[in-house]
């Protein structure tokens, strides 16, 4: 070891700062070189008189306020004798725990936060309520709400029920019901009509074909009418004796014949809710139709034509009605009622739906003013070519669909 | 703390060299430190903060006091050597000097205040403190190599200052 590296370790060695090893090679070298060894000498003396001096203790009062700062107490300038010192340090201890409470509620409480979570709440708000609701869904949940009705309600009054008002064609707001005078005893059975008579423009609106007034000014005939809406598919005696036979050129285009359209959820509560009915009838053309064919393989003729003309009057489409309308001819041909099979004849059936079977046949030239007792007859005969089929829901939205896209 | 205290509050007393202004330092420091005990870095000794701290407060107050000249209880008033703090009845243990004589206590203080500021801190945290040249050269924030030789130029000061003492110092050691 030379001398300039021993005098580089002489402070680690006079400190105690070397390992075991370089400590001996710098006593090493020490023990050979004097003037190393004077240096080094130098250095203890002065550090054995620099550790003479006495160090002075810490003031007495510097405990008492340490004592304050460690306790929760707040440091008073009485225990210094300086007004600095007054600190809180339970307040300062207690500001470092919410001090991360605060930054969060500082930022949450500014004004571009506060702009985004109103910008979400109203897109949000907006996306329940508002738009996007297709018309599809909402014809369809209004009509799939059915209204029961009681049946003291639906009895028919004799006044004539007024022309609601023309639906402004395609807007959805012609579903909204149209204002007018109702009396109060008809009020329910002609604003529940004039719902259906809304939807029913809604209908006539977006075919898209004629003037939107024609089709949506449904009239609906008169009071009894309206009323026997509902009561209609539940009681078909009522239905006929309250609604008079009108001449064919008297229904107006795109009309029931006077029967309001009822969905068949609807059909079926007011079925439920009429008690007083005495036998259950059929609520469709469909099951007219089944038990007339059931009866007529039963040989039950009279129940089969009377089913066969049950299932006419509940406006099957017109295929079908074409169809039925020739087992009633058959069923009448059968049962001896030659006058009434010729009617049939006569109203529903062409010449060349059933050659064969209509051969031999006399037509008859009396159409509708002989309706005999118990026959029913429909409100709205027309030719199966022009009379539009009766919609269903599924038909609505079909509708509906075409006319928003 | 407790056991800290003596060694920063001589080092305070060496730095600013007074005893209130000291002491009044000394407290600072432990507020800051009780402040500040979240943010201390347990990587680092509590020691070396603790000077750190201390020692930015010397600082702060030899900076405010560039403009203040306040006559020092170790200051020389006269030509006889006598202070201002002989003249002060010495009321707490620290004052004790019947180990060595008054000239030897009077001597060392005035070589050490003597010496350059970044020389006396290292050589008290070194001497007295009893801090190893790498923790002194985190509380100075110099490389290790720069505090020992401030420190040895402080020896070797001390050594020319009290050369008057070297007998007395041989048969001492």
């Amino acid at each position: 070891m030379d001398c300039e590296t021993c005098n580089d370790l002489l402070l680690d060695l006079h400190y105690d700062e070397l390992d075991a090893a370089r400590a001996a090679e710098v006593r090493a070298h020490l023990d050979g070189c004097d003037e190393c060894r004077a240096a080094s000498e130098g250095l203890g003396r002065t550090r054995v008189l620099a550790s003479k001096l006495s160090l002075p203790d810490a003031p007495v009062h510097s405990a008492a306020v340490m004592a304050a700062l460690t306790s929760t107490a707040p440091v008073t300038a009485a225990v210094s004798g300086r007004v600095s010192a007054v600190i809180p340090i339970e307040r300062a201890r207690e500001a470092r725990s919410v001090g991360w409470l605060q930054r969060v509620g500082e930022l949450a409480m500014r004004r571009q936060v506060a702009m985004v979570a109103i910008s979400l709440l109203m897109v949000g708000l907006g996306l329940r309520y508002l738009p996007f609701r297709s018309p599809t869904q909402s014809v369809t949940t209004e009509m799939a709400q059915p209204e029961v009705i009681p049946a003291t309600e639906l009895a028919p009054t004799p006044e004539p029920a007024p022309t609601p008002a023309a639906a402004p064609a395609n807007s959805m707001r012609s579903r909204a019901p149209v204002a007018r005078p109702v009396a109060p005893a008809e009020g329910r059975v002609q604003a529940h009509a004039a719902r259906a008579q809304n939807v029913d423009a809604v209908r006539g609106a977006d075919l898209g074909s004629g003037s939107a007034s024609g089709r949506s000014a449904r009239p609906l005939g008169n009071a009894s009418s309206a009323g026997l809406a509902r009561s209609a598919p539940l009681s078909e005696a009522e239905a006929v004796a309250a609604d008079p036979p009108a001449p064919v050129a008297a229904a107006a285009p795109g009309s029931r014949g006077g029967y309001a359209q009822v969905p068949a959820d609807e059909e079926r509560q007011l079925q439920a809710a009429m008690p007083a009915a005495p036998a259950p009838a059929p609520s469709s053309w469909s099951s007219a139709r089944a038990s007339a064919e059931s009866a007529s393989s039963r040989g039950d003729l009279s129940n089969a034509i009377a089913n066969y003309q049950r299932a006419l009057a509940l406006d099957p489409p017109p295929a079908e009605r074409q169809a039925i309308a020739l087992a009633l001819h058959r069923a009448l041909n059968s049962a001896g009622r030659g006058e009434e099979a010729n009617r049939v004849r006569a109203q529903y059936l062409t010449p060349a739906a059933d050659p064969a079977a209509l051969a031999g046949q006399v037509p008859s030239s009396a159409p509708r003013t002989q309706t005999g007792a118990g026959m029913v007859q429909p409100s709205a005969p027309r030719p199966a070519a022009t009379r539009p089929a009766r919609r269903s829901n599924s038909n609505v939205q079909t509708d509906f669909n075409q006319s928003a896209y | 703390m407790r056991r800290h205290r003596t060694p920063i509050f001589h080092f305070i007393l060496r730095s600013v060299k007074n005893p209130a202004t000291a002491d009044e330092i000394l407290q600072d420091a432990w507020l800051r430190m009780i402040q500040g005990a979240r943010e201390f870095q347990r990587a680092s000794r509590f020691t070396t903060w603790a000077y750190t701290v201390a020692r930015n407060l010397c600082i702060d107050h030899a900076r405010k006091a560039v403009h203040r000249r306040h006559p020092s209880l170790d200051q020389s008033r006269d030509d006889d050597g006598a202070t201002l703090g002989d003249s002060v009845a010495a009321n707490d243990p620290g004052a004790d000097r019947n180990a060595i004589g008054h000239q030897l206590q009077r001597s060392l203080v005035v070589a050490i205040e003597s010496l350059p500021g970044d020389q006396r801190e290292v050589f008290v945290l070194r001497e007295y403190s009893h801090m190893s040249f790498k923790e002194i050269a985190d509380v100075v924030g110099a490389p290790e190599n720069t505090v020992k030789s401030r420190m040895r130029y402080a020896l070797e000061r001390l050594q020319s200052s009290l050369v008057e003492y070297e007998d007395y110092a041989r048969t001492l050691g």
